[in-house]
């Protein structure tokens, strides 16, 4: 397994939750994600950061599973979860949190976050059970539903459909989604894409509200943003690892300036 | 036996020639905008009938004439149907042009029945095109060498227009990727009115010359269409390459079968069709497109009543029906209990579909293969293993769910517009197979077959029975209706049940957002697959439930048409409902028997009806009284209470 030499970490060095060991994905001749080593301990929020067609999505398709692996490993709480199927690796700990529109919109904020609750436990009913007993009579999954409804603040809407709430409340609701399968690790890709600076702040403030449990891994273009939050990032770039470390290190590190920081700035 | 086999491939080329400007038209149309055009068939029917207007009166020669104004003709119905019926329907779900341009083949056939008669009739050929000549040492006949050289002449001269011209070039991006064309400035939209009519031009050029060498009927589109499907599939939706080599090849394979094989005529073409779209969705030379968004628009939502009402008036409404059998024969004539099976018997079928379109978002446009599996399951297990109609119906559930199984493990792992193809492939593979077994009958079917209610040999025959109450008559038919009636609450109660669980709740959400219940760890293959056997088991009952009644069972239960009206009966009454498909079924037979009172080609009336419901009340009926009430009200019509949505299922039928 790859090892990255991390020298200065102010945060307690949790252990490795996630790693990535070689990992290659390659569309036809082209090759989107190229050997990445990518290793983030446990609480840590990690920023993958880098320009256009970096493989930042890519990357984040493999962690997930939305995209096969063309070659090498992705370990999850030290187990090899690089053939697993999207859902299984959601119920083992990986959540994803897409842009606000990604949720179940004709349904009702309670049934939105009822369906996740109830994706986490299923295993315990039976086969029967589960075709036949009404949602309601599921104490336990409900009573769920409530408290993260509670969390992030929407108890009163609960009842209303999804789409019909305003822009902020969708925005919960989304995070309150992936909350509510209980996720170790949550992956965000571009969360406050085409928000204003207020809308901004107020997405990071709920995510860093809402998920102070959770390891994060956030791909953003705002690097003013991914500087304030981080605790370390990496840049990608033509889908390789081009640097990694604390923000300050980032910030002064020459071939990130170079390859990255320069071209946006033309 | 080499000239014998060189005659059929050159009778197999005519054919394929045909067929590939048939399916240029269709794939190109496909590439471009995403529909899928059912209604092809009918245009190529049209551009035969067009040119037999022109070619009666003024005689052979007149061919030559017909054979460019009739395309030019079809072609400007082809502008006229892009403009007005599917141009509104650009950003829903490319399903939606499934079902218009279904109800347009009914309006467009019928029309043709109503100007033309039915009976097929020879178009009149040209002097100089009849008599043989010899290539090749084959005795070719003139005519078929005409196909062939000017069929290419037409697909060389399309296919130069698409490479060399800048319109073919903007086509042909267009289907490639349509938004970047856009992007680049260019007004791709203006383009597809002009794509459809050539698309309609190329296959009425393809029905004259058809009609020339065998005869112009009415049902000419219809049997056309499903094989222009497979060469679309084959080839790769979108491609002209394809389209022509896919067209050529089904030509060939077909006729090849007829002479050396005929027992696996029509069954080899659909076979191939299912492993290439489960191995290479995309067909031999398809290029990947990006899968239309678009929501498919259900009927909830719809109601302004509560639930507490709805239950009442569902209920309301069983007493209601179970009052029908006393009526019979002093109130109104017996036969209004007959059509109230048929009524209850379709509009459990459109149940059955619904919990798979409308739950799940899967449109199946091969559900009558599981209506047709329950029908001969009871007529064989009723001839051959037990006369006992419980038997009977056990096995009817349990085959079509576990075919259903076997299809939806199949066919689930592709999507869309792909699954609606592939399920029309195993329809139409099951139907093609009915004609040729000898345990279904052939073509005559399965017929005279009796049963009784019971198990053992112990039970009773309705055909026995006759309660007599004052004017009140009983009789087994009157019976056979509690037995459909109850089977229709039955399954509504169980599916709604089932809607409300954990299980039915994963349906809905995959409904709303397939990519967000998959990241929130529901293996959503496994859930569709499951409430594909529900369905499929559902529509055995129903399929079995007609045949125990009437005693027969014929190959037309499997037709693609069967298909589509159950699908016209889903949308009509308000999809995602489980009532609303029942009151389809019931508007749909309603329809067709007040309308058969003034006229035998009701299916124009009704085509009618369904094309504006998709383009006008895609919810359907169960949506009317929402769309009304700000009319009504005058001001802004109460909105649903959310609360009641919740259950996603609003009332009882």
């Amino acid at each position: 397994m790859a090892m990255e030499t991390t020298e200065t970490n102010q945060r307690t060095v949790g252990e490795t939750i996630l790693e990535t060991d070689n990992l290659v994905k390659k569309f036809g001749q082209f090759t989107a994600t190229d050997r990445i080593n990518l290793t983030v301990e446990r609480g840590e929020f990690r920023s993958i950061i880098g320009p256009n067609g970096a493989g930042k999505t890519t990357l984040f398709n493999l962690i997930t599973g939305a995209l096969p692996a063309t070659d090498g490993a992705v370990y999850f709480d030290g187990e090899d979860i690089t053939t697993l199927s999207p859902s299984e690796r959601v119920r083992r700990g990986i959540g994803r949190s897409f842009q606000i529109s990604n949720i179940f919109g004709g349904l009702t904020v309670r049934e939105n976050i009822r369906l996740a609750s109830q994706s986490i436990d299923r295993d315990r009913y039976n086969f029967v059970e589960s075709l036949f007993k009404p949602t309601d009579r599921y104490d336990q999954m409900n009573e769920r539903t409530d408290r993260i409804l509670e969390r992030i603040g929407l108890e009163d809407v609960a009842d209303e459909t999804a789409d019909a709430l305003p822009y902020g409340d969708k925005r919960r609701l989304e995070i309150g989604v992936v909350l509510a399968t209980e996720p170790e690790l949550v992956l965000f890709d571009e969360p406050t894409a085409g928000m204003s600076v207020e809308e901004t702040q107020a997405t990071i403030e709920l995510i860093e509200e809402v998920l102070v449990d959770q390891t994060l891994l956030l791909i953003e273009h705002d690097i003013e943003l991914v500087m304030e939050l981080s605790d370390r990032i990496t840049v990608l770039n033509r889908g390789e690892i081009l640097a990694e470390g604390t923000p300050d290190e980032i910030a002064a590190d020459g071939d990130v300036q170079d390859a990255y920081l320069g071209g946006m700035m033309e | 036996m080499i000239g014998s086999l060189s005659q059929a491939l050159f009778d197999g080329l005519t054919i394929g020639v045909v067929y590939v400007l048939l399916a240029a038209g269709l794939s190109v149309i496909f590439g471009v905008m995403h529909v899928i055009n059912f209604a092809h068939g009918e245009l190529f029917a049209l551009g035969a009938y067009f040119a037999l207007a022109l070619v009666v009166p003024f005689g052979g020669t007149a061919f030559f004439v017909a054979l460019f104004v009739a395309p030019l003709l079809v072609g400007i119905v082809g502008v006229a149907i892009e403009r007005y019926t599917v141009r509104p329907l650009y950003g829903r779900n490319p399903l939606y042009h499934i079902l218009l341009t279904f109800g347009l083949v009914l309006v467009i056939n019928d029309l043709i029945y109503l100007v033309w008669g039915p009976g097929s009739v020879s178009l009149p050929r040209p002097a100089v095109l009849t008599g043989t000549i010899d290539i090749l040492g084959i005795n070719a006949s003139v005519y078929n060498t005409f196909i062939i050289v000017f069929g290419g002449a037409m697909a060389l001269a399309v296919w130069a227009t698409l490479e060399y011209t800048k319109y073919g070039l903007i086509i042909r991006a267009g289907s490639q990727d349509r938004q970047m064309v856009r992007n680049l400035g260019i007004d791709i939209d203006r383009y597809y009115s002009l794509v459809f009519g050539m698309g309609a031009a190329l296959a009425a050029f393809a029905g004259i010359i058809l009609g020339g060498y065998q005869t112009v009927s009415p049902e000419m589109g219809m049997s056309v269409i499903i094989p222009a499907f497979v060469i679309v599939v084959l080839g790769g939706l979108g491609s002209f390459k394809g389209a022509v080599v896919g067209g050529l090849a089904v030509g060939i394979i077909q006729t090849l079968l007829r002479h050396y094989a005929p027992i696996f005529e029509g069954l080899v073409i659909f076979l191939l069709m299912i492993a290439v779209l489960l191995f290479r969705p995309r067909g031999l030379f398809g290029v990947e497109t990006e899968e239309e968004g678009g929501d498919l628009l259900t009927g909830t939502d719809g109601g302004l009543l509560d639930n507490r009402t709805r239950k009442r008036l569902g209920l309301a409404m069983v007493a209601l029906l179970a009052l029908v059998p006393l009526g019979a024969g002093t109130l109104y004539s017996t036969y209004a209990v007959t059509l109230m099976i048929e009524i209850i018997i379709w509009g459990l079928f459109a149940l059955s579909l619904d919990f798979v379109m409308g739950y799940t978002g899967l449109v199946s446009l091969g559900h009558a293969l599981f209506y047709g599996l329950g029908a001969y399951a009871v007529a064989i297990t009723l001839l051959h293993v037990s006369q006992s109609a419980f038997v009977a119906i056990a096995l009817a559930i349990l085959i079509s769910a576990a075919i259903a199984w076997f299809v939806g493990f199949l066919s689930i792992r592709v999507g869309g517009v792909y699954f609606a193809m592939i399920t029309l492939a195993f329809a139409e593979l099951f139907y093609n197979m009915l004609y040729r077994l000898d345990i279904t009958g052939g073509s005559e079917g399965l017929f005279g077959i009796s049963t009784y209610y019971g198990l053992a040999g112990i039970g009773i025959d309705l055909g026995d029975i006759g309660l007599f109450v004052g004017p009140v008559a009983l009789t087994g038919q009157s019976l056979f209706y509690y037995i459909a009636l109850g089977a229709l609450v039955a399954s509504f109660l169980l599916t709604r049940r089932m809607l409300n669980s954990p299980f039915g709740s994963v349906l809905k959400s995959i409904r709303e957002n397939e990519q967000r219940a998959t990241f929130i760890g529901y293996e959503t293959t496994i859930y569709k697959r499951r409430a594909f056997v529900i369905s499929g088991a559902l529509a055995g009952l129903a399929g079995g439930l007609f045949t125990l009644n009437s005693g027969y069972a014929t190959p037309s239960f499997a037709y693609w048409l069967h298909s589509g009206e159950v699908i016209v009966m889903v949308i009509l009454g308000g999809m995602g409902t489980l009532y609303g498909p029942i009151i389809g079924a019931g508007v749909f037979f309603g329809l067709e028997e007040i309308l058969t009172g003034f006229t035998g080609r009701w299916r124009l009336v009704l085509g009618t009806i369904f094309v504006l419901f998709v383009i006008f009340l895609p919810r359907g009926l169960v949506s009317l009284p929402a769309q009304l009430a700000p009319y009504v009200t005058g001001g802004s019509g109460p909105g649903p209470e959310p609360a009641a949505d919740e259950s996603g299922v609003k009332g009882d039928d």
